[in-house]
């Protein structure tokens, strides 16, 4: 009887504690409330203090990833540490979309095998984003160092010369990199876009960078930062099904085949720019890059794909620009391409590395040979 | 004592309100601007 009294008044005792608990924490009590507005509007006095590009440039590349293959994030702080840490070993730079990413399988390896093979160091620097633009790719050529030798490959793939203001504009207006680049700004001038006018606070500059990454804002700080993804394993374990093909990748294709013959000159006009930046501040060799491509496009559009390749073959000889398409000299075959443009796994990437670096040597050689070391 | 206790309880839970609504501000205010802004800051994203 005298235990279930005592019983009856520990549940009451933890009912009471419970129920103040529940109080406090669900009842909204004015200065609590008062002092959470107060607190919101100071962190984003304290974000907008914090965020700076020498602090972004001072930051891993990870900090403001949403997931581990927020590439856009990771470009972003990467072209501020670009501008910032020169390196001054060689330096080459490949500008492009997920092509680019996926048919590198280590910009490290890459650069120690490059190092290997030349009489100096030198360093790869991947600078890949999925669907990368050229007006993207353009705000990043303002990041690369000065005062280093090198090459800079820009990727000139269908893709990014069938963007235009109608199918794309929201890239323009509306970037998903988060960088301060005059040449990218001029862009949205050209085409009288109208972009929001640089306020000088990076963090309200670039609002939408940071708003659509509010989870990374708050949390990445407390429990740490996704690490960054290169590759993603499933889509190197797995081919594109038929079905993918179907509904997914051929409509793609066809659809920007169709667009660039009327979509073409614009981007060409963007690439101009960009070769014109790199030269006028960098003074490193512009390659045009074609990224990898499946046979069974080149099989399945002749005229079109035909036509791509003119336009970019007389682009690069217009500007005296070497063009590299590497699928054949890498010895790519059907079963080393997951889908139109993404090489499948490590050995793919692989055989198409070595073919990169059969390319570069000569090149970096000359670069060295002809300005002495850097 | 049980006064005491219930009285820090109540604080206690006052402490998680703040956080909470604090951290939901930032957050909301956040997620409310991307809505509004429509920027397709993923396309393609994960490729």
């Amino acid at each position: 009887m005298a235990d279930s009294k005592a019983e009856q008044g520990g549940s009451i005792g933890l009912y009471h504690y419970w129920s103040a608990f529940a109080h406090g924490l669900v009842r909204p009590y004015l200065w609590v409330v008062l002092l959470a507005f107060i607190a919101a509007v100071v962190h984003f006095l304290v974000l907008s203090w914090y965020w700076t590009p020498e602090r972004i440039a001072a930051s891993p590349a990870n900090t403001m990833m949403r997931q581990s293959a927020d590439y856009y994030a990771w470009l972003t702080f990467k072209s501020y540490q670009l501008k910032r840490n020169a390196h001054p070993e060689l330096g080459v730079f490949l500008l492009g979309a997920s092509s680019a990413r996926m048919a590198i399988q280590s910009p490290e390896g890459l650069g120690k095998t490059l190092s290997d093979k030349l009489t100096a160091p030198a360093r790869f620097h991947l600078l890949a984003a999925a669907d990368l633009s050229l007006w993207d790719m353009l705000a990043v050529s303002d990041y690369l160092p000065k005062g280093i030798q090198g090459v800079v490959l820009v990727s000139a793939g269908i893709g990014s010369l069938t963007k235009s203001l109608q199918t794309d504009g929201d890239l323009l207006r509306k970037p998903r990199l988060a960088l301060d680049s005059a040449a990218f700004y001029r862009e949205q001038k050209l085409a009288g876009v109208n972009g929001d006018l640089p306020s000088g606070n990076y963090l309200f500059d670039h609002m939408d960078f940071f708003s659509a990454r509010a989870r990374a804002v708050l949390l990445n700080p407390i429990k740490g930062a996704p690490r960054y993804r290169m590759h993603n394993q499933k889509l190197d374990q797995s081919y594109a099904t038929a079905d993918r093909w179907k509904r997914f990748y051929w409509p793609i294709v066809e659809d920007r085949l169709k667009r660039i013959e009327t979509a073409h000159q614009a981007n060409i006009e963007v690439l101009r720019r960009f070769v014109d930046n790199v030269r006028s501040h960098s003074g490193m060799q512009v390659v045009l890059w074609e990224p990898p491509i499946h046979p069974d496009v080149v099989a399945r559009f002749p005229e079109r794909y035909g036509y791509y390749r003119t336009v970019v073959a007389n682009f690069a000889e217009e500007m005296a620009l070497p063009l590299w398409h590497l699928d054949q000299e890498a010895g790519l075959v059907e079963a080393d391409y997951r889908d139109t443009t993404h090489l499948y796994g490590p050995e793919s990437r692989a055989k198409y590395e070595q073919a990169l670096v059969a390319r570069l040597v000569p090149s970096l050689n000359t670069i060295l040979h002809s300005k002495g070391t850097p | 004592m049980k006064n005491r206790v219930e009285n820090g309880l109540v604080w206690v839970g006052r402490t998680l309100q703040f956080l909470g609504l604090y951290m939901g501000l930032v957050w909301a205010f956040m997620e409310l601007y991307a809505a509004k802004s429509g920027a397709q800051v993923f396309r393609y994203a994960g490729f």
